[in-house]
């Protein structure tokens, strides 16, 4: 149950493909989709990879040929409604380029700016060609780069891009010319002495999006496909200067190409509002978040995917997770709880009358069931506050309607999560909650669906149903939480800095989470950054070098999705707060609630010091 | 037998929970997979996890059986192919061509740290061609040795008993070559020994064993042809294992010293391995108390033959000579160790990598 890059062969990355994704895309305005810049954002492991790789010809004629196909017929209907497939065959030539590290290194060497640019285009006007020769050669399933010859390149050349190659060629010379070019980029890195940059096929622009259109090309006299997609894998490695660079000239350029970019967000400042620029922008994480439902559907069918091909006699999965509390295992610990509680509401009537009814009414409740023990914990938690504010409150009696009155459902969610706190009744359980712990991501999502899998296969072989119990499903998150936890320390440029300040953030909700009153029911997950510097204007946290270990630290977690961000409007202005959630998973990890909405405002030098 | 009811069985007879499949397959299944299937003598549809199921169904209770299989986890050292193979490739730029710099720095004169104008030499070269490369078993893997470090067919032979037309053939070649009849180094090469018995050893005051014989031909000269393969006053001998117990190098190098000086005769023979197995591995095993208690238990002593009888015999369900090793190879398990482990397919207890043995 892992993820799909993983996937070797196109037909089982297909089959195991959920188009709901596509949706995404489908859903928006057509128009913003062709002849335009797209970037596709998200952060690790959200999915990017793979719905690129869709596009590649290979899966487009896969996904054509097997349309009748029942594994197939959804995706094909999707595809078709993009308009990369029809009734005849597949139309887009999807040409996918890897941004690798070596696009970085070339900023390493030794030349100026304006040089190391110059070389960034040539090779990556090579790749281009080579990736397009090799798409055409799948698209019509002719050997690459055997077949080359079969291919017709009839651009006339009449802006003079191409100097060392005359054109109209065929494929096989404009391949050695891009070979060429592209080696003669390996030697520059490849030598040990800084060479003449002069004698090579220096550009100044990505020329090959509009010299490589669809009506250039022909294979044996025919057109093959009828526009071309351009989709440049991982952005984000390339250098800060390349990156802008190609950013504003594909965006300056745009509308006589498709160019689909996909990066991981990492910056701070990324995270801001991009609807007044001139590009479409597809960001799989916010989209999810606003589309919940859907990314539920997309999970179930991921899991049941995945487990219908799988060998182990276990072919269903959401099915398998127990959602509710059995209060026949935990009828201990829910006894107890009510137990206690009552205990200490008792001694609290004893001081004051006021409570006198709801102790009364909690009496009655004779049954030892869950749902007594949250009413329980409930008053408990009211109590509490009602006892906070009430030195200048009278001291009426407070009567039965009014507990049942101000028990709503953040309460009872908040006291659910005192329970599990104290008493151990699990509360990460069932499907729903592992859809919101995935935090909108589907790598997230399978590395738990995975182990909770291997659990149903556990209690198969050990001859037990296969359904996992409440307390089993928590065990598991947990374990897999705590694996989480202890990669960071060999994925994070800075583990030391991004544990201690999460551990603090974490440790601080929890504090504030289960404190009596439950201030923030059912608890808190997110800050804002406050700054509250007024005397002087001073630049904001974010641009102000004072903070740069914070700036660095929430860059950090943002790229390595440990925190989501959300954009939240408060207060009589409506004032726009960034706010930075823990991701899903962290909420296990420091027993806080998965809900959105509860935050705290932060000082920038109250979180610098948790970074240190 | 299906692996996932193999599982099954496993659970079963360990009596494990849920959670303790869950913590244990994934493990099990990695360990089969990266290694112990590669196994070379399990019979046909056998496969770890079933040789494991068969193991443990033979040891009478569940504690019994959480002690073994918490020995196999925690201290097997199983060599893969792969890992032989490394230490194929190793042999020569680590010991063979240290050897050769050396001898070659003496005759230039020059610093054996002179790397680069020692191994750019004529004689370098020359002595590099003199050198006969002899692989005592197949585990040698001699002609593997041979590719990956451009040694001519000419100088390797997988036998220490060199056949007469053989010789013949090796030093007309030679001669062809460089103009010389006689190599000036010999390499005996062989994969794994933890008591170095089986090359040198003495029974009833005679000398045994395969180096022994390889040696008294060619310094004593009791086979004229082979001791024609060699100059003795310029020759240097060396005994090298891919895999060796620390105790059996120096058991060997002891042995063949205390053999020259008896002859008195001066040559230089060392004995040398890649990959040494320190005297802690087996001082940890015998720590291991209960596990040995089983070792004792299940031991059969119809292993006894001959051969096995010619190591120490005070605990023989130690393995021969009481080694007490914890290893398997991936073609067979030597018989140094645990017999519990190896114990043949027709005994009574089969082990967990049922050894074949030479000896039939």
């Amino acid at each position: 149950m892992r993820a799909s890059e993983k996937i070797e062969s196109d037909v089982n990355f297909l089959r195991l493909y959920s188009p709901e994704v596509l949706e995404l895309i489908i859903e928006g305005n057509q128009e913003d989709l062709w002849n335009n810049v797209v970037f596709i954002r998200s952060s690790p492991g959200a999915g990017k990879t793979s719905l690129l790789r869709l596009f590649e010809p290979n899966s487009l004629n896969t996904i054509y040929n097997h349309k009748s196909q029942q594994d197939y017929r959804e995706l094909y209907n999707t595809v078709c409604k993009l308009d990369v497939i029809n009734e005849t065959g597949v139309s887009a030539l999807g040409v996918l380029i890897q941004f690798t590290k070596n696009y970085e290194i070339l900023d390493d060497i030794k030349y100026s700016e304006v040089t190391r640019i110059r070389l960034f285009y040539s090779l990556l006007n090579a790749r281009l060609v080579l990736a397009t020769l090799r798409s055409i050669c799948e698209l019509n399933k002719l050997s690459y780069p055997n077949d080359l010859e079969q291919i017709n390149y009839e651009y006339e050349n009449e802006k003079l891009f191409l100097r060392n190659i005359q054109s109209p060629c065929d494929g096989r010379e404009l391949f050695n010319w891009a070979s060429g070019l592209e080696k003669s980029v390996y030697d520059i890195l490849d030598s040990f002495i800084q060479p003449d940059v002069d004698k090579i096929e220096g550009h100044d622009e990505l020329f090959t999006l509009e010299i490589l259109q669809p009506k250039y090309f022909k294979v044996n006299g025919r057109s093959s496909f009828r526009r071309i997609i351009y989709m440049l894998d991982d952005a984000h490695k390339l250098s800060k200067s390349q990156r802008s660079s190609l950013f504003k000239y594909v965006i300056d350029q745009r509308g006589n190409f498709n160019i689909w970019i996909s990066e991981r967000l990492e910056g701070i400042t990324e995270f801001k509002s991009y609807h007044e620029r001139d590009y479409y922008e597809v960001n799989l994480e916010k989209y999810w978040g606003n589309n919940t439902s859907k990314f539920k559907k997309m999970l179930s069918k991921i899991a049941s995917k995945r487990a219908a091909i799988s060998t182990d006699d276990v072919d269903t999965f959401a099915e398998n997770l127990d959602d509710s509390i059995d209060e026949q295992i935990f009828q201990k610990e829910i006894k107890e709880s009510i137990e206690t509680t009552r205990k200490k509401i008792q001694e609290v009537v004893r001081k004051t009358k006021k409570f006198q009814d709801w102790l009364d009414y909690l009496i009655q409740q004779s049954d030892t069931s869950l749902k007594t023990a949250i009413l329980h914990k409930s008053a408990e938690i009211l109590i509490h506050r009602n006892l906070r504010k009430s030195q200048m409150v009278l001291q009426f009696a407070l009567s039965i309607p009014e507990l049942i009155d101000k028990i709503d459902p953040s309460i009872e969610s908040a006291a659910r999560y005192f329970l599990s706190n104290e008493y151990g009744i699990p509360n990460y359980y069932g499907f729903q909650k592992l859809v919101v712990l995935s935090s909108n991501n589907i790598e997230q999502f399978l590395a738990f669906a995975s182990d909770l899998f291997e659990g149903m296969l556990s209690n198969k072989i050990a001859s037990q149903d296969v359904q996992l119990s409440t307390k089993r499903q928590e065990k598991i998150i947990a374990l897999v939480v705590k694996k989480k936890w202890n990669d960071l320390s060999t994925i994070l440029p800075n583990p030391k800095a991004v544990e201690g300040f999460l551990n603090k953030l974490g440790n601080y909700f929890n504090k504030i989470t289960y404190e009596p009153t439950a201030s923030y029911a059912p608890g808190i997950t997110g800050f804002a950054v406050h700054s509250s510097r007024r005397l002087i204007e001073e630049k904001g946290w974010q641009e102000n070098e004072i903070f740069e270990e914070l700036q660095d630290t929430i860059s950090t977690c943002l790229a390595y999705n440990l925190l989501e961000v959300k954009e939240v409007s408060q207060g009589a202005k409506n004032q726009i707060w960034t706010v930075y959630y823990l991701n899903r998973w962290l909420c296990v990890k420091y027993q806080l609630p998965f809900t959105y909405g509860g935050w705290n405002k932060l000082t920038p030098e109250e979180l610098l010091k948790w970074t240190k | 037998m299906r692996t996932a009811l193999a599982e099954t069985l496993l659970s079963q007879i360990m009596g494990w929970t849920a959670e303790e499949v869950q913590k244990e397959r994934p493990l099990l299944q990695a360990l089969s997979n990266f290694k112990y299937n590669e196994y070379q003598q399990y019979s046909p549809g056998m496969r770890f996890i079933e040789s494991l199921v068969r193991w443990l169904n033979q040891i009478d209770d569940k504690a019994e059986r959480r002690i073994a299989y918490n020995f196999i986890k925690s201290n097997l050292i199983f060599i893969s192919s792969e890992q032989i193979s490394h230490l194929v490739t190793l042999a020569f730029p680590q010991i063979i061509q240290p050897v050769l710099i050396n001898k070659t720095a003496e005759q230039l004169n020059v610093s054996k740290y002179a790397i680069r104008t020692i191994t750019n030499s004529a004689e370098f070269a020359l002595n590099k061609r003199k050198s006969l490369f002899i692989g005592l078993s197949d585990g040698s893997k001699i002609d593997h040795f041979r590719r990956c470090n451009n040694i001519s067919n000419e100088q390797i032979y997988l036998d220490y008993r060199i056949s007469e037309s053989k010789i013949k053939e090796l030093i007309n070649e030679l001669k062809k070559d460089t103009g010389e009849t006689t190599f000036n180094s010999i390499f005996l090469i062989d994969d794994f020994t933890d008591s170095g018995k089986s090359y040198f050893r003495t029974e009833d005051g005679d000398y045994k064993g395969k180096i022994y014989k390889f040696l008294n031909s060619l310094l004593q000269k009791t086979d004229d042809k082979l001791s024609s393969l060699v100059a003795l006053q310029d020759c240097s001998i060396l005994i090298l294992f891919y895999v060796a117990t620390s105790d059996a190098v120096n058991y060997i190098q002891d042995s063949v010293k205390d053999w020259l000086l008896e002859l008195q005769i001066d040559i230089d023979i060392d004995v040398q391995t890649i990959q040494t197995l320190l005297p802690e591995l087996k001082q940890d095993i015998l720590k291991e108390q209960e596990f040995l208690k089983l070792c004792k238990k299940y031991y059969d002593n119809s292993i006894e033959d001959k051969h096995y009888k010619k190591g120490k015999m005070d605990s023989p369900f130690l393995g021969f000579n009481e080694c007490s090793l914890p290893l398997i190879l991936h073609h067979n398990t030597p018989n140094n160790s645990l017999p519990i482990l190896w114990l043949h397919e027709d005994k009574k207890f089969v082990g967990l990598f049922p050894r074949v043995t030479r000896h039939q």
